[in-house]
């Protein structure tokens, strides 16, 4: 017999079945207790450290001039120490030794903060993120721990960013179109990898999120580089970034469609399809209507009505389908 | 989680009738599809809205050439409203989806066509954010389906911040914390109309004008008033321990309770009220059991503290200080609810 979730519950109570003053009861019936204590704990896990960090990078962010640099460096370092010893200690298995780890890991771009300021390094920005980014990924390979391989892949991100705005633009080797696909790339590849690490059995990378959230950034890149080069954003923006979004784009469908069947996935991907078609539709519309800007503008309302409805009339029939079919 | 007869049992009604209800709704989920189908849907919807307002805008000033088009559009949005209304209600099978997305384009930009017209033509924004009520409120008690009324409330909800921020109201953080407070209570409480796209636009109006605004767009408020946001959020998380203490029959787990909420209530008094706001958030995405609350709530907390580190309201000594009490603060209320668990799983 099927569980009653919250949402029947709204619908109970517009029914009249519920009425508003037991209404919390009935959802304390509903909710899942297990879960959520789990949830709860680790949310309070995740967020009491997140603060303690942030607390930490602000503290160093602020004016310490008058501190000496030996302070410095033994603040940053008994702390890096302390957490990654106490990683070790609590099992780089467990939830405590996974949130330390993390820890340790952003002390370390904290302790290249400090080298840089201490010693006038001169260095670049990018150049803090790539040591940083080469310095954890030790740990991050041994780590067992999505959180992990998403504090390093972020860190890497920035690095990446950092590497083109200050050297490969300047330097006229790359434009803001090809940084797109260039950064984008890196969600892109670590979902490819993930994929394939689940397929070979690592447990711990299954976690649904992970693919949502790198499948997301992966394809906001290149469907805002795509987008970009339709609307002639720059005017230098590359051709390819077409092609790279809609093979990006294809494999996306027939993978989340055929191989790892995954609807909220696939969805995900019709939706940037659907408004790349929204993007490219308005720059014909208002080219071949230049001077007539009120039938564009209606042709323009037309058109999104139509890719919205086909997007949503699609994914039900698609989703109706694989209902009947049992997948 | 609870089956239907007990559920029924617990609420003293027929489990025939809850079943019933049950069926209807998963027949009209069926139809509509689930959530992130929906909001693929809301964001189609809300691009041809602004297609659909830059066609009434150029219509009104450029082929009828009106040099103050206010009046106007308001017109234009109310012909346009009234149509999509009009789709909406007689759809009676519903029909067609692309009828049901043209529909919900031409009300949507008509209710904000209607409002930005009356709001420009009079120069304020209290009062489009007042008109934009009305076609609101009419969608609530009307149309069925929750993808018009997201669309809507969101509206009304955005006007009415975009008032708060822009007007300098007086007391500008305690009303939005009002907003949330209202949210919190339509979730917790709901009446028997379905509200639940104005409770959740209302209960995220507070921490998303505090957040993404940042505070210097605040920079008139007082500090009475940054105190009087605490406290409502204070007052906001203790209502929903007395929900979870309602729910409690032992004395020793109402002690525990009580404890992890004073420290709680310590959490609330240290942060700046975006930062609670967002707690509360987490905490009632708790209390409901709901998903989706708690990934908005965890995102939101991400957001926040890389934000917070723009906050011109402190030094960056305070930030530092503020965070990491917060922090572990966080950390003994985790420990603590861990040592109870492990006591209540060994007795």
């Amino acid at each position: 017999m099927r569980l009653v979730e919250l949402s029947d519950l709204y619908r109970l109570r517009s029914a009249g079945l519920v009425d508003a003053a037991s209404f919390p009861d009935a959802v304390s019936r509903v909710r899942d207790d297990a879960f959520w204590t789990v949830w709860a704990h680790r949310a309070l896990l995740a967020i009491g450290v997140a603060h303690v960090l942030a607390g930490i990078v602000f503290f160093f962010a602020y004016n310490w001039a008058d501190l000496p640099p030996m302070a410095k460096f033994a603040i940053v370092e008994v702390a890096l120490v302390l957490t990654a010893s106490g990683a070790l200690i609590a099992g780089i298995g467990t939830l405590p030794g996974q949130a330390l780890l993390v820890a340790a890991s952003v002390l370390v771009g904290v302790l290249l903060a400090v080298v840089g300021q201490a010693y006038q390094t001169g260095a670049d920005a990018f150049e803090l993120f790539v040591a940083w980014t080469l310095l954890v990924l030790p740990w991050t390979l041994f780590s067992r721990s999505a959180a992990q391989w998403f504090t390093w892949l972020a860190v890497a991100y920035v690095a990446a960013w950092t590497y083109c705005v200050q050297v490969l633009i300047p330097m006229k080797w790359l434009d803001d179109g090809n940084m797109m696909l260039l950064v984008g790339a890196l969600p892109a590849v670590a979902l490819i990898l993930r994929e394939a690490a689940v397929r070979l059995g690592f447990e711990w990378m299954a976690a649904i999120w992970t693919r949502y959230l790198l499948l997301f950034a992966a394809m906001g890149h290149f469907f805002v580089a795509a987008s970009a080069y339709v609307l002639k954003f720059h005017g230098h923006d590359p051709a390819w970034s077409l092609a790279v979004f809609g093979v990006a784009l294809a494999v996306g469908l027939w993978f989340y469609r055929l191989v790892r069947p995954d609807f909220p996935a696939f969805s995900l991907l019709v939706a940037y399809g659907g408004f790349f078609l929204m993007v490219a539709g308005g720059r014909v519309i208002f080219e071949g209507f230049d001077r007539e800007v009120v039938a564009g503008f209606a042709l323009m309302t037309l058109w999104c009505v139509g890719i919205a409805g086909g997007m949503g009339k699609l994914l039900l029939a698609l989703r109706a389908g694989n209902r009947g079919s049992g997948a | 989680m609870i089956e239907i007869p007990a559920l029924a049992e617990r609420l003293g009604v027929d489990s025939g009738r809850i079943a019933e209800v049950m069926t209807a709704r998963d027949r009209e989920h069926e139809r509509a599809g689930p959530w992130y189908i929906q909001a693929i849907l809301a964001i189609g919807a809300w691009v041809a809205g602004c297609a659909l307002i830059g066609f009434a805008g150029t219509l009104v000033v450029v082929t009828f050439e009106i040099r103050e088009p206010g009046l106007s559009i308001a017109a234009v949005g109310l012909i346009f409203l009234a149509g999509g209304l009009f789709l909406l209600l007689t759809d009676a099978d519903g029909a067609g989806i692309f009828k049901a997305q043209f529909a919900t384009t031409l009300a949507a930009a008509g209710t904000a066509l209607v409002a930005g017209g009356i709001g420009s033509e009079t120069k304020s924004l209290w009062v489009a954010a007042l008109v934009s009520v009305v076609p609101a409120a009419l969608v609530v008690w009307k149309v069925p389906g929750l993808m018009l009324q997201t669309l809507t409330s969101t509206l009304s909800v955005g006007l009415f911040v975009a008032a708060v921020l822009s007007e300098r109201t007086y007391f500008p953080l305690a009303i939005l914390s009002l907003t949330l407070a209202a949210g919190t209570a339509l979730l917790l409480y709901p009446p028997r109309i379905e509200l639940r796209p104005t409770s959740v636009a209302l209960l995220f109006a507070a921490p998303l004008a505090m957040i993404l605004t940042g505070y210097h767009w605040f920079h008139w408020a007082s500090q009475g008033d940054e105190w009087l946001s605490r406290a409502i959020h204070m007052a906001l998380f203790l209502w929903m321990v007395a929900v979870i203490w309602q729910g409690l029959e032992s004395r020793d787990k109402r002690i525990e309770l009580a404890v992890l909420a004073a420290i709680a209530l310590a959490v609330g008094a240290i942060l700046p009220p975006g930062g609670s706001a967002v707690l509360l958030i987490i905490a009632l995405a708790y209390v409901l059991g709901s998903r989706l609350l708690a990934e908005a709530g965890i995102l939101l907390e991400a957001y926040y503290l890389c934000r917070f580190y723009y906050d011109l309201h402190f030094t960056l000594l305070a930030k530092s200080a503020i965070l990491t009490a917060v922090g572990c603060a966080l950390l003994l209320l985790w420990a603590a609810s861990r040592w109870i668990a492990k006591r209540e799983a060994k007795s």
